[in-house]
């Protein structure tokens, strides 16, 4: 958690500055398109993120995509292949391509840079050869069908959210299911100083999950409202046909009420907060409020700039008399400051409440928190805002790559060999096979990411279509966590990290920083993500530590007697 | 001042540090004197290396505080450690493989001549300190081909370079033959004798008996106790680590050896591949590998192991012929290797004590095909940490966090939950404290007693002396003789080890 912990409030900070600064990033429209290339993004960054986890990294990307994105069009509109061979043959062509880097970096000892460089000027130019540099397209005989993998609106983020809703609770049931069974005080073999680790365990992880099923429910009665009154599902016209089997498109219908009604309990949900704010103080007091008075102040302060920059952002251009020019830059860096401020006092305050408190402190916290943001985002129109078919795409990839990351024997030998190469073969992994496989899966997220980003652009430019993705997939990787020296990431991280960069590159085109300070401007947050990133996970480690000091009720600073020796 | 008695040259007060879960260090005095040699002593985890790392400046201390001469001083970073003229010799190695000798030697403080790196001197300099250490290699062959106890003489020569006025050891002599460990008794000595102070680290007490002039013991992060020169005794000081009593040493109990489980059939490894090997490993038998460092004994396992492939020859298994061409190969027909150098082979360091103990049997224990067992990962290290006694705050503690002794049980585990047919080990009690050495002793007696066939290879004599039901001794890549346990003597190991073949 720890280690997406950072990405995630980055990710936080920048979507909520941009809201702030204008209406329009919360926009059905805009909301859709993001999450569809964050979506597309995300896909191709968890292959390069696979690699990187085993030290390597993958340069070709980018023009695997412009390939593929060539080749694609090629073959269903000019020479007339059907579609599940058309896809069949450039995801083969991906395949091959991962499978010739693996080799060439196992077998023949060569570097995965030099490889993967040599690939992405091989490809590059393979594309603009077979298309004599002719811009491809799908024209519009596939709108209705294979198009809509990457344009289609398969369904709401409701309908989402409510999934999400069942699988939190799920979730957070089986963890509690789980704490009742070994509730028992246990002996939990050998420990160096008995009572340190066992109070932290119980100190924070009984209540999470109840606070889980709390939220889970929660989300699946907001989710679902979307079809209280109502819905109908039309299945008609045609996906994609796999040979015998013909896959339909569909639509749903929901009625006028169900609409607004997820939005209406979102903003519903905003009296939620109340009972924390309630019981919160309380349980502070009977801790003495002193130590809580600072961080309040604080909370006070940013919440009252953030109020005061907002008001900035709605002034005309004239009422900064004094410099009118400089109107944009002043609400942007007012805006963004004040907010940094904001949060920083929050995690403040909730640490201070959680180490004065203790326990009592985390569910009020936490469910305050939930209701406070589930009453943000329904004064956006989130609630009616439908998911894009690359979201739903990322999330069978992702959910596939987490489970073989995490699940799997083969995640845990790219982990462990990603860290110790030497140590994972002196335990019998084929470590040779592992890379190669790392290879393939990277490429082969390239190639769906190249048929997507196909089909959701229409119009490919041999020459430049896909140019840089690589790079943006590997930032992409590296904010999530990933370390390029291997060994290290997770599938989540990746995703957060790629949202990151696509939320970014929208927010710049919103609020009017010129176009040209575009590269800057990402270039300076992902180094500044890195850092923050650094330093989250420094003071969590001292954190640990010092907790670790306290609960073996060590003082700090024993004043003893300097006497003789002995 | 002419009245208070001198100071003495370096003193520690009240010294504590935890980490999370670990008391590592509560309350430890510590006193060293101008030109005495030290030894600090202690079981596997009671905290020396950290002390150690203290006043290195490698780590800072929770609490107490660091006085040299009398003088409270802040020791806050490895370099003002080496201005106060503290070196420390660290018990992981740590050289740069890539570099050559002499780099290693002054990486960090290189001298320059016109602001360039002044090679010349580089290189007379680390002449000069690996001929103290009596290692003959030059200073540019690159470090990273030198064997381990050689890598171990350039850590050193390193400390050396710098003059220092305080020297620490942190278990020098693990991975050094007998032959330079003497070599490096005999630079302690001179040391001493121009003033220099030295703290020694060592879990082989006959070493401490021979050159301490007082020990310290250390049980459980706590002084447990001091012994000036005439009280150190391998009794005293085992009581003092451990608290209790333990036997001098283990004999092997007698019994029968069943069939042959692993044999080397003019099996030629990669490293000298003019030689041919041939001998046998019954089940119930334990069977030693004695040599000086260098005569191919870790090549050979290597090659058993299918980590080498081998140039030639045949390795029969259970009398079955078996291809080794990958270490995989080898588990599967029930090997098993606990390598030579546990950081760089043994472990990934970086990750928790279970994924460490459950790597090798992931793919055994898996279910459908494709997914770990966590429930087999869970059993399987709490089992190990059991028998074994592993020292750790939890499965989930990273393995880097763990002192020496109880990583190599770490990697000991691992091999032990694949209940192997065929144990090969590599300097199994490296770095292992006697309590622990002991356990160690009755595990490769009791797999033994199971029908395993036990290879192991070691340095220490008189783990070869006790242990071995017969002993192989190789010399530059021949195996020179065989001793069975009758015929075992030190004369007669050393004589084979140097290269005079057996008249026998
Ligand atoms: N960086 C660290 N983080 C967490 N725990 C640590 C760290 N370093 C040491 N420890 C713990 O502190 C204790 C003392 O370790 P230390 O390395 O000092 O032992 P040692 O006496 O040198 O043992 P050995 O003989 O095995 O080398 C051990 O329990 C170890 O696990
Ligand atoms: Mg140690």
């Amino acid at each position: 958690m720890n280690k997406i912990l950072g990405i995630l409030l980055l990710l936080v900070f920048v979507c909520v500055g941009t809201t702030l600064l204008t209406e329009k990033f919360v926009g059905s429209t805009n909301v859709e398109q993001l999450l569809r290339y964050s979506a597309e993004y995300g896909i191709i960054g968890i292959g390069v993120g696979l690699v990187i986890i085993t030290g390597g990294i993958d340069l070709s990307i980018g023009s695997v995509i412009g390939l593929v994105g060539c080749l694609l069009p090629m073959l269903l509109v000019d020479h007339g292949w059907s579609v599940p061979a058309s896809l069949a043959a450039v995801m083969l062509l991906s395949l091959v391509i991962g499978l010739t880097h693996g080799l060439l970096i196992t077998r023949m000892r060569l570097q995965p840079f030099i490889v993967t460089l040599c690939g992405l000027l091989v490809y590059r130019g393979l594309a603009r050869w077979i298309t004599s540099d002719q811009t491809k397209g799908f024209g519009s005989d596939f709108n209705d069908s294979l198009r809509l993998l990457a344009i289609g609106k398969p369904c709401s983020v409701a309908f989402l959210a409510m999934l999400a809703g069942v699988g939190v609770t799920v979730w957070s049931g089986g963890q509690l299911w789980r704490l009742r069974q070994n509730s028992q005080p246990g002996d939990r073999g050998p420990s160096a100083d008995p009572g340190t680790q066992d109070n932290q365990r119980s100190t924070f992880t009984l209540p999470v999950p109840w606070i889980g099923v709390l939220v889970g429910l929660l989300l699946v009665v907001i989710g679902s409202s979307r079809f209280w009154f109502g819905y109908r599902i039309d299945i008609g016209g045609t996906l994609i046909t796999l040979g015998p089997i013909a896959i339909p498109g569909w639509s749903t219908t929901v009625a006028e009420r169900g609409l607004a009604m997820p939005k209406q309990l979102m903003s519903l949900s905003g009296w939620g907060v109340l009972p924390g704010v309630l019981i919160l103080p309380g349980v502070l007091s009977l801790r003495g409020i002193k130590p809580m008075l600072l961080p309040l102040a604080a909370l006070g302060v940013a919440a009252g700039l953030v109020w005061a920059a907002t008001g900035l952002v709605d002034q005309p251009e004239d009422w900064f008399w004094w410099g009118k020019n400089w109107a944009r830059t002043w609400r942007i860096v007012s805006v963004f400051s004040s907010l940094g401020l904001l949060m920083a006092s929050l995690a403040w305050f909730g640490r201070r409440a959680v180490r004065v408190a203790g326990e009592a402190a985390i569910a009020p916290l936490v469910l305050t928190s939930v209701c406070a943001v589930l009453w943000l985002l329904g004064q956006t129109p989130l609630g009616q805002t439908l998911v894009p078919a690359p979201l739903v795409v990322l999330m069978l990839v992702a959910a596939t790559a987490a489970v073989f990351l995490n699940q799997t024997i083969y995640g845990r030998y790219l982990l462990a060999l990603g860290n110790n190469e030497e140590a994972a073969r002196f335990s019998g992994i084929n470590t040779d096979r592992m890379v190669i496989l790392a290879y393939v899966l990277c490429s082969l997220a390239a190639g769906l990411g190249g048929i997507l980003f196909a089909l959701d652009t229409n119009s490919i430019q041999p020459s430049s279509h896909g140019n840089f993705y690589e790079l943006y997939a590997i930032a992409a990787a590296v904010l999530g966590g990933c370390s390029l020296r291997g060994g290290e990431g997770t599938v989540l991280g990746v995703v957060i990290g790629a949202a990151v960069m696509r939320v970014l590159y929208n927010s710049i085109n919103l609020i009017g920083i010129p176009s040209q300070l575009e590269f800057a401007i990402i270039g300076l947050v992902i180094l500044l993500g890195v850092i923050a990133d650094e330093v989250v996970k420094r003071i969590a480690s001292q954190h640990r530590q010092s907790r670790s000091k306290i609960e073996a009720g060590q003082p700090r600073n024993p004043k003893r007697q300097r006497g003789t020796n002995r | 001042m002419t009245t208070v008695p001198e100071p003495p040259l370096l003193s520690v007060r009240h010294a504590g540090k935890r980490f999370p879960g670990v008391r590592a260090l509560h309350d430890v005095d510590l006193t060293l004197h101008t030109g005495e040699v030290l030894a600090v002593i202690g079981e596997n985890g009671a905290g020396k290396s950290t002390l150690m790392k203290i006043l290195a400046g490698v780590q800072m201390p929770d609490e107490g505080e660091v006085r040299l001469n009398g003088a409270p001083v802040v020791i806050d970073s490895v370099h003002t450690a080496l201005e106060h003229g503290i070196a420390l010799i660290h018990q992981e190695l740590n050289l740069s493989g890539n570099l050559d000798v002499g780099a290693n030697i002054f990486l960090g403080r290189e001298p320059r001549r016109f602001g360039l790196i002044d090679k010349p001197r580089i290189r007379e300099e680390s002449r000069r300190v690996l001929d103290l250490v009596g290692l003959d290699v030059s200073p540019d062959t690159i470090a990273g081909t030198l064997s381990l106890g050689r890598q171990q003489l350039v850590e050193i020569a390193k400390a050396l370079s710098v003059d220092a006025r305080v020297l620490i050891m942190d278990e020098p002599t693990s991975s050094l033959s007998q032959g330079e460990a003497e070599r490096l008794f005999e630079v302690i000595r001179d040391l001493r004798s121009r003033g220099v102070s030295l703290i020694y680290i060592s879990h082989r007490l006959g070493e401490v008996q021979e050159l301490a002039d007082r020990v310290c013991v250390l049980r459980d992060g706590e002084n447990a106790g001091e012994l000036s020169r005439d009280e150190i005794t391998h009794d005293a000081m085992v009581r003092l680590m451990v608290g209790r009593d333990v036997s001098q040493f283990y004999a092997r109990r007698p019994h029968t050896a069943g069939d042959v489980l692993l044999e080397a059939d003019r099996l030629r490894t990669p490293a000298y591949p003019e030689q041919e090997l041939s001998f046998q490993v019954r089940a119930g038998e334990i069977v030693g590998i004695a040599g000086l460092v260098g005569a191919g004994r870790t090549e050979l396992l290597r090659t058993l192991f299918g980590i080498d492939v081998a140039a030639g020859g045949e390795v029969r298994v259970a009398g079955r012929p078996v291809t080794l061409k990958h270490s995989r190969d080898a588990i599967d027909v029930g090997l098993a290797l606990v390598p030579e150098d546990r950081k760089a082979e043994g472990l990934v360091t970086e990750m928790s004590v279970r994924a460490n103990i459950s790597l090798a049997g992931l793919r055994r224990n898996r279910v459908l095909g494709l997914f770990r067992s966590a429930g087999a990962e869970q059993r399987d290290s709490e089992e190990m940490i059991g028998q074994l006694n592993i020292k750790t705050p939890s499965v989930e503690q990273i393995v880097r966090f763990l002192s020496g002794g109880n990583q190599q049980k770490v990697v000991l585990g691992k091999w032990l939950s694949m209940s192997p047919r065929v144990l090969l080990l590599d300097e199994p009690t490296r770095g292992i404290d006697v309590g622990a050495k002991q356990e160690i002793y009755t595990l490769m007696e009791t797999l033994a007693e199971q029908g395993v066939a036990v290879l192991f290879v070691s340095s220490e004599m008189e783990e070869i002396l006790g242990m071995s039901d017969r002993l192989l001794v190789m010399h530059e890549g021949r195996i020179t003789g065989e001793l069975s346990r009758d015929q075992l003597s030190e004369q007669a190991v050393m004589h084979l080890a140097t290269g005079e073949v057996s008249a026998a």
